[in-house]
């Protein structure tokens, strides 16, 4: 029972925080682009609040205006980088950098001020000739993990990372072990028998005789 | 009044199908075809009120009658009448409405069409989707019901938000409900053969119709949905890994599996279990779905009605149906018949092989969908998983699944030869190879990895139309014998080629899309040009134009190549003041394959104080495949399902030959 209520409890917090973080997003994007760093408390404390009751159409209108603000806006020649390689890493960059305000998108697509700032500031660092990880890093210092689109391989991330493979990998032994159990002489209803190298070579050379 | 009715329909609806699973539940029990016969009528009965009351909901919207809470909410008097009537499934409450009506939809049609299948089985199949009919119409009548009043009745509505106010969109719901819903019916199939403790070969061939149609109209509505967000949401962008999405592939996937081990269980017997859980397991994938879109647990741009009270709901619902099936499966596994047997290398092997591959794809999507709720309730912290981890994850998947495809129909049942299979698709791998060297040689900029996709799409239409030439002995026999096997070839053959070229299809497109993509982006002032690759825009004017209910710029974009105009492109900037919207709306000159695609962005002020629009624009190489692709798998999907070897009456004669 406790299992079951400690998952619940999250699920639900979070449920109920939706609701909240979208009504606030209105009042959101200008506190956080003053203030980049209060991103996280910020959606933290938006989380908290609840949807009041009757409220029921507001999160499809919120949700809704998050799709419009989508629109690639990337490409903008007002923000780009003269030179071509800069951009392009720049561009990569962006495609895995998620756009915080928006509902799920990268800033490569968004339109939403917060991700033409966070643009702005990628396209400075590549300019100033850092890495893509130390640009990640930096990132990840600023708004926690949340904003990378391809979460980084680390101890805490292996489930995420390792479980498809795993599963492939288990998946495919136990359909080997099956066939070897199977196919093991004797089993009943046997009837794709393997035959052993000296019956091979007798039914080729009845087969030959023929 | 009409809306009175319906409400009122809409509860003896929910009546009728708790008679629809008490009747039959017990008629089958007992035997008593009395009981079961009511049974089936009630499934009737339960489909035409549920039909009646989504009838007044349509008309309400029609009408605009604004005192229904639900058309105030979503509708508005100056929308087009197309959208009117879509606005009736465009809700939270008017789609668990539609869903409804496709679950008793299917019903009736068990109830109907199903006289060749066996009494008991047929009885508890349609018990089962009487239950899940209570379940759903329970929810809808008390948490979701479409048909309340509103005491202030407003003067007008507040109106379909306008990206959604478009046709392929009108009718991607009607599509994806009827794949999502359609596997409530392989549910109850599943359900029924578990509490009677045979899954044979009789009974795939009763699920497998159902199967294919609901795979077929899941197919469709997916793609519609890309295709939707293709060229409304003004990015050229067609899938996003988004929740939504994920929540609408999952049960694509298990589906697709779920097809495959039910022709192995058809034709070899093998594999009752694991298709009868695959049975349990697409439907509880599309209840989860509806519960991850309409809760509002995962962040999704698609959002919903977000409500986390009906969340719960939502969740409870796909508890009792899905844990009483699998509790079922649990119990009555063990003692299912373990099947024919097959070797290594056989065409049963190479279907397991898909179904494990299309297992942990699905795994791996439901990974990454709820690991940012699993991370967070570990230890607090949030984090994302976008595009970039599925491409790293399920899209090698997916390439290994597709690498063994071709070879898998050329194998033979129960043992085959893989040298032989090899000898017969050496000519698809030379041209797969081929091909890919070209491109790689030849397209610029150079990528290995989409040269790598372009073989691998050769490979699978290659494979798939050699597969066909070998069944007719193409090149081989004389001509009228190549005749008379493709007069003869059944159409669950030719279905499957098509469904696998359309596979193949995808890949071309997907893997030269979005590589190859050309961009371009600039702020134009009239008269103002932009290159795009080898064509020239030129935007020539920007003009106001009036639509139904938005106000519009129209920008006249003359696309020209190399001197020579190849069309005029009028993309809009739409407002829309009932919701104070804006959208844009794109511009795209079809070429053979590809799309020229351009955006009119929001007006600044350009150099010497004349206006200026950010006009953005795309060549889309080959995106025509992207989208035609499944649809040529959906249309093979149909095509197999005319098969008459799925006909209900050859599965009965099947069974009493068995």
């Amino acid at each position: 029972m406790k299992i079951a209520s400690s998952f619940l409890l999250p699920l639900r917090e979070k449920m109920a925080a939706l609701g909240g973080r979208m009504r606030g997003l209105s009042n959101l994007s200008t506190s956080i682009v003053c203030g980049v760093d209060a991103v996280r408390p910020l959606i933290r404390r938006l989380r908290r609040h609840l949807l009041p009751q009757g409220e029921k159409g507001r999160g499809v209108l919120v949700a809704l205006m998050a799709i419009a603000c989508m629109a690639g806006a990337a490409a903008d020649p007002a923000e780009r980088l003269p030179d071509p390689v800069q951009e392009s890493r720049a561009r990569d960059l962006f495609r895995e950098v998620r756009c915080l305000v928006c509902q799920n998108e990268s800033i490569d697509d968004s339109q939403a001020d917060l991700a033409g700032d966070l643009r702005g500031v990628i396209r400075d660092q590549v300019k100033q000739g850092r890495s893509d990880r130390q640009i990640r890093t930096f990132l990840v210092a600023r708004y926690g993990e949340f904003v990378l689109l391809k979460p980084p391989f680390s101890p805490s991330n292996a489930v995420l990372w390792a479980t498809p493979w795993v599963a492939l990998v288990l998946g495919g032994g136990l359909m080997i072990v099956l066939l070897r159990r199977r196919a093991t002489p004797g089993a009943p209803g046997e009837d794709v028998e393997q035959l052993s190298e000296g019956e091979e070579a007798r039914v080729q050379a009845l087969l030959k005789d023929e | 009044m009409i809306t009175e009715f319906g409400a009122y329909a809409l509860i003896l609806a929910l009546v009728l199908s708790a008679l629809q699973m008490g009747l039959s539940a017990v008629g089958g029990a007992r035997r008593m075809s009395v009981l079961t016969g009511a049974g089936q009528g009630a499934a009737l009965g339960a489909f035409l009120c549920t039909g009646l009351t989504f009838l007044a909901l349509v008309h309400a919207f029609v009408v605009s009658d604004f005192s229904v809470a639900n058309v105030a909410a979503n509708s508005h008097t100056a929308k087009p009448m197309l959208y009117k009537v879509a606005g009736a499934w465009g809700s939270h409450e008017g789609s668990m409405l539609l869903w409804c009506l496709v679950l008793t939809g299917f019903g009736a049609a068990m109830a109907a069409f199903g006289a060749a299948l066996p009494p008991r089985l047929r009885a508890y199949a349609v018990a089962t989707q009487g239950a899940l009919g209570v379940l759903f119409l329970a929810y809808t009548v008390f948490a979701s019901n479409p048909m309340t009043r509103l005491v202030n009745v407003p003067v007008e509505g507040a109106s379909l938000n306008p990206l959604l106010q478009d046709p392929a969109l009108a009718f991607h719901p009607p599509f994806l409900y009827c794949g999502y819903v359609g596997f409530s019916v392989v549910f109850s199939f599943s359900m029924a053969a578990l509490i009677e403790g045979r899954v044979d070969a009789a009974w795939a061939r009763w699920v497998r119709p159902w199967t294919l149609a609901a795979w077929s109209f899941l197919t469709v509505g997916i793609t519609l949905g890309a295709f939707w967000a293709y060229y409304e949401l003004g990015w050229g962008g067609w899938w996003f890994w988004d929740p939504v999405e994920n929540a609408s592939f999952m049960p694509w996937l298990i589906g697709t599996a779920l097809l495959h081990s039910a022709v192995v269980l058809e034709k070899r017997g093998a594999l009752p279990g694991w298709t009868v859980f695959l049975g349990l397991a697409a439907f509880t994938f599309s209840m989860l779905g509806a519960f991850l879109v309409r809760s509002g647990v995962l962040t999704s741009v698609h959002a919903f009605a977000v409500d986390p009270a009906r969340g719960i709901l939502l969740l409870t619902i796909m508890g009792i149906a899905a844990g009483s099936g699998f509790l079922l499966f649990a119990l009555r596994a063990p003692s299912l018949n373990s099947g024919g047997l097959f070797a290594p290398v056989s065409r049963e092997s190479a279907i397991v092989v898909n179904n494990i591959i299309l297992s942990t794809a699905t795994a791996t999507v439901l990974l990454g969908t709820l690991y940012p709720l699993i991370r967070e309730a570990m230890d607090g912290e949030a984090v994302s998983v976008g595009p970039p981890w599925f491409n790293l994850t399920f899209v090698p998947l997916m390439v290994l699944a597709m690498a063994i495809l071709p070879a898998g129909p050329l194998l033979a049942w129960k043992r085959g030869d893989a040298r032989l299979v090899m000898r017969r698709l050496w000519l698809a791998l030379a041209c797969a190879a081929i091909l890919g060297l070209v491109a790689f040689a030849v397209i610029a900029p150079r990528h290995a990895l989409a040269s790598a996709g372009l073989a691998l799409g050769v490979w699978l239409v290659a494979g798939a139309v050699l597969e066909l030439a070998e069944r007719v002995r193409a090149f081989r026999a004389p001509w009228a014998e190549v005749r008379r096997r493709t007069v003869g070839l059944p159409r669950g053959a030719w279905g499957m080629t098509l469904a696998h070229a359309g596979l193949g299809l995808f890949v071309l497109g997907a893997s030269f899309e979005t590589t190859w993509r050309v961009e371009a982006a600039q702020a134009l002032s009239v008269g103002g040009q932009l290159k795009l690759g080898a064509y020239e825009l030129a935007l020539t004017d920007v003009g106001a134009v009036e639509g139904a209910n938005y106000i519009a710029e129209r920008g006249i974009v003359k696309i020209t190549r190399g001197g020579a105009p190849i069309c005029t492109a009028q993309p809009e900037r739409r407002f829309y003041p009932t919701g104070r919207q804006t959208t844009s709306e794109v511009a795209i000159c079809p070429r053979v394959l590809d799309d020229l695609y351009v955006v009119l962005g929001e007006r600044r002020a350009g150099a010497n104080g004349q206006p200026a629009w950010l006009v953005r624009a795309f060549v889309n190489p080959w995106v025509r495949l992207i989208f035609l692709g499944p649809l040529i798998m959906a249309l093979g999907g149909l095509i197999s399902l005319s098969d008459r070897r799925l006909r209900f009456g050859v599965a009965r004669k099947a069974e009493t030959a068995a």
